[in-house]
This record gives structure tokens, sequence and C-alpha cells, in this order.
């Protein structure tokens, strides 16, 4: 019962779901391979990771389904500008560079499980880590429900509706959670492993065969001149500020997603980190880079597309190559597998990293007296409810909300402070710290939420975004009350 | 290379990535704009400048050798 606008026959869509219910057999042998009933065990995979599961599993969370779908479809819009998306992603590596290895030790060293581990450790200060942690959780819930969203959309594509978007999205939500809470950060950084290689094969396979069929850069060019000559107009001095301000927004703030950091924790030694970062210094070439050249074919071959229609650029494309018989069913399957692959490695990562943070940040400060594996078990149950809220979200939330939820980065990079300074700063004070977080956020949530609820609020003052405007007030704020602090303390000698 | 070092040379890399130098007319080199392409290979140089602070300049800590 094949729908006309399905992209895969059954045949395709029996593979889709045999690799799919794979994923559970590779969580029973992560819970097969547990060492002990501990957090560490659980939420950092016995911090035993080796140098390829390491990096694949970076690799995976690192690259969701909006690098497969989202970057495509930036690219169709904005054209060669979509380019700073390459070095996004490198300025989060630049970031892991320079802090990785002495928060990798500290970690280590007084066996911490989540960032906000780190900054009670520095800080101890009992308002500053539930705050953090807090604007950790929001960001993670925001990244959850918007992959559950754009898996359900795909799951509509694929089937070509057979199986409706709310059916699509609790199926694959359950094959997440089940593996998840089987084994943990192991099963979750096997399954992305596998997740890892198949995205890497879809997005070179994809890349090759784009420049085999059309001509690559050269068919890209002439077709844009013709239909879309705007978009070889350098950038104006704006858009240069926003493509910096963007590069902040990597820096600071991808690089210390919480599942980032975890993955960090995880590494069975420092040289395996080293490298596993050193190979990921690439791989915005092999794949950020390739998806633009994706969105730009789009382009060249479909013009006029809306905003919504733009979105699917990608989809086109292997559409395109299909009918000229240049991929076939199994090119499709593949390509498919590596956007679902995407998409999951980066909600079973956010929700494991989730879990971590409600059982260690908050509930192990009301239930201190509770054993590792009563504290593994409510962990597992508090994946479920997650899990299960998030579906429930994720089908019935009005448009008008969602717009609320791209509001991600924004707050993330408000806690980056507390990290970097806290690493290399050793006077700086928890309450200078806590200020500057509590100002930034304000400012960066509020500039947001009134520009998504329509207020003429630009998000991004003279093209800077309204969560690095945010950081600079928060930075002012921590500058100057360890001025303030200073003075005191010279004047009390 | 102490990190504080590192963090100046990666942002003075990721400064010079932006297209800055471009202004009004866009010329053809090699198939792309020549400000696009400068930010093509300007974002493959600052990755290899990456892979080579990785290299030389993060010491592995004595407890793990």
């Amino acid at each position: 019962m094949k729908s006309e606008t399905a992209l895969l026959g059954p045949g395709g869509i029996t593979f889709l779901g045999i690799y799919i219910l794979s994923l559970i057999l590779i969580g029973w042998f992560g819970k097969k391979a547990r060492k002990e009933n501990s957090l560490s065990d659980f939420y950092l995979a016995g911090r035993g990771m080796g140098l390829l599961v390491l990096f694949l599993t970076l690799y995976a969370t690192q690259y969701s389904g909006n690098t497969l779908v989202g970057f495509a479809g930036r690219a169709y819009r904005e054209g060669y500008q979509a380019l700073v998306l390459v070095t996004l992603l490198s300025a989060a590596v630049g970031a892991f560079i320079v802090y990785a290895p002495k928060l990798y030790r500290l970690s280590k060293k007084h066996k911490f499980i989540t960032p906000a581990d780190y900054v009670h450790f520095r800080f101890k200060n009992n308002k500053l880590t539930l705050f953090a942690s807090s604007l950790c959780l929001m960001a993670l819930a925001n990244y959850i429900l918007t992959n559950l969203k754009a898996i359900g959309y795909i799951v509509v594509s694929v089937t070509g509706g057979v199986v409706p978007f709310a059916y699509g999205v609790i199926a694959l939500s359950l094959v997440m959670v089940i593996y998840e809470t089987m084994g943990g950060m192991r099963s979750v950084a096997w399954t992305d492993s596998l997740q890892g290689i198949i995205l890497m094969i879809g997005v070179i396979t994809i890349f090759i065969t784009i420049q085999i069929e059309y001509g690559g850069f050269e068919f890209i060019y002439n077709a844009i001149q013709e239909s879309n000559p705007k978009k070889f107009t350098p950038l104006s001095f704006t858009q240069k500020l926003s493509w910096l301000s963007t590069l902040c927004l990597g820096f600071f703030g991808i690089s210390i997603y919480p599942h980032a950091v975890q993955r960090i924790y995880s590494a069975n030694n420092e040289k395996t980190l080293k490298r596993s970062i050193q190979i990921m210094a690439f791989m915005p070439i092999v794949t950020t880079l390739f998806m633009v050249v994706v969105g730009l074919t789009a382009l060249a071959l479909f013009p006029g597309l809306d905003r919504q229609a733009s979105e699917g650029a990608t989809l086109l494309v292997l559409k395109d190559l299909s009918q000229r018989g240049a991929i076939g069913t199994g090119m499709m399957v593949l390509f498919l597998s590596a956007t679902i692959a995407a998409i999951m490695s980066t909600v079973d990562s956010a929700l494991l990293s989730m879990s971590s943070i409600i059982t260690k940040d908050f509930y192990t400060r009301l239930r201190p007296s509770k054993s590792q594996a009563e504290l593994t078990r409510v962990g597992k149950m508090i994946s479920w409810a997650i899990m299960a809220f998030s579906v429930y979200l994720a089908i019935v939330l009005p448009q008008t909300i969602w717009r609320l939820l791209e509001i991600k980065l924004e707050l993330l990079i408000q806690v980056s402070p507390a990290i970097f300074l806290g690493l290399y700063f050793k006077k700086i004070t928890s309450r200078s710290i806590l200020w500057g977080m509590t100002f930034g956020t304000l400012f960066a949530v509020s500039t947001m939420v009134a520009n998504k609820l329509g207020v003429d609020i630009p998000a991004k003052p003279f093209g800077v975004h309204a969560g690095v405007w945010g950081l600079i007030i928060n930075l002012a704020i921590v500058f100057i009350l360890e001025k303030i602090n200073q003075s005191k303390n010279e004047e009390v000698i | 290379m102490n990190s504080i070092k590192i963090l100046i040379v990666s942002w003075v890399a990721l400064f010079l990535t932006v297209p800055w130098w471009f202004n009004n007319i866009s010329n053809k080199w090699l198939n792309l704009p020549d400000w696009g392409l400068y930010a093509m290979v300007a974002a493959i140089i600052y990755s290899l400048l990456l892979a080579i602070i990785i290299q030389k300049f993060w010491e592995i800590s004595d407890n793990e050798e």
C-alpha cells in the first residue's frame, strides 16, 4: 500500500524499520556490558570510551537532523552566506581545545557527571548551580522537541502519510527511550557509532553524486547567476557582524551543550579525548560544507521556493537524482537512514543528558541518602517521563509556541562564563558569575521572546544575536562586580 | 602555548574567517564568488589550524602517561 508521494516503497520502509529495531539490540548489548549499577556507569559509560566510539558519538551528537535538512534549507535561502555554518561547527571544536583538557582532568579527579557538577565544584553556590542546570535543561528540552517534530515529518515523507505524524513520533521515541534506558550512555554511544557511520557515508555519497551528476560548483554558479544574481552580492557590514556573531554562538554555545560536555567526561583517557577532538576539527568540512553544497544545488535546480518548501531542499535534490536514474532505492534508503540516524543520535544524547541533570543536580539534593543503584533507577524513570512529555508536546503544541523553542543557544551561551572564566581565573567569585548569568539571560530571553511574539524588536540588534548581546552584558557585569570586589578587598587590607 | 593564548589565537583566526575585505562587487574565482571562496578556504584553514594546535600544544597530563 504505497502512497503516490512516499519516498520509499515497501522494501525500503521494511529495511529502514529493521535498521531502527536493530538499535534496540545494540541497546541490549550496552546493558550486558554494564560494569556496575552506578550513575557514572549509566550516564558516562563508566568513563571508559575508546577513540572510535568517542569520536563517532561526538560526531553523531553534534550533527543533528538540522545539519542534513535545516542547513541545506538555509543554504537554499541565503546562498553562499550559509558557508558561515561550516565555521560555526569548527568554532565549537576551537572551544573544546580551550576548556576540554582542564575540565577532563578535573572531571576524572572529582567524578563529575553533569556540567553543573563542575560549576558547583568551582563556585560552591547552590543558586548558581541550579540556575546553570536549569538553563541547560531548557536548551536540551527545546532541542529534543524540535528534533522530535522533524522526525515526525520525515516519517510522513518516507511513508507518504501512510504512517501519520503522531504515530511516527511515538514509535521512534519509544525505540530511543528503550535502548537508552537499557544501557544508558554505553547504549547511546554504541548506537551513535552506527548512526555516525551511516550519517558520514550518506553525506559523502550524496555530495559525490551531485558533483558527478550536475557538474558541481560550475553548474551551481551559472544557474544561480541566471536565477538569483543577488546571492553573489558581498555581505554588508551588518551581515558581516552577524557572521561573527554566529561564530560566537558556536564557540560559546554549541561547545557547551551538556551532552557534548558529558562525552568529554566519558573518555577513557586524555589521549583518546585529544585524538577524537582532533578528528572532529575536520568534520565540518566533510559534513556541513557538503550539506551547504546540497542546498546550493537545490537553489540552482529549483529557484523560487518559499521558506517552508526550501526546508525540503535536500529531499528535492534526492528526488531529482532518483528521477534522473542517478541514484537507486538503495541510496535513497541510505540517505533517509542517515537523516533519521542524525536526529535519533541527537535526541537520545539530549534525553540522557536531561535525565542526568534532573537526577544528579536536582533529585540528589532532595534525597542525598539514596544509593547509586536507586539513583540510576530514578534516572531511568525520569528518561521515560521526559520522553512521554516531549512526545505529547511535539504532537499538540501550537505553532506560536514552536517559535519560542528556537531559543536554545541564546540560553546556553550564558552558562559559558562559568566554565571558561571559572577554569582559568582563580579569583573570580560566584556572586559576579551569578549576576552576570541572570542579566545576560534576562536580556537575551526578553529580546528573543518579544521578537517572536511580534513586538517591533529585532532578534539581532545591529546584526548581533540577542544571545551574544546577552553574553556581552553577562561578561560586563562579571567584570564590573569583580573590579568592585577587588577595590573593596584592597580597602580592607 | 597556554589556554589563554590558544583562546586568543583561535579568536583571531575566527575573526579572519569572516569575509571582511569584500565589498560592492563580486568576482568569479574557481566557480565561486570571491568572498564565498575566501570563506570556504578560511574555514578549511581554520580546521587545519585547530588540528595543528591540538597536535603541538595539547600536552597530555603526567597522570595519564
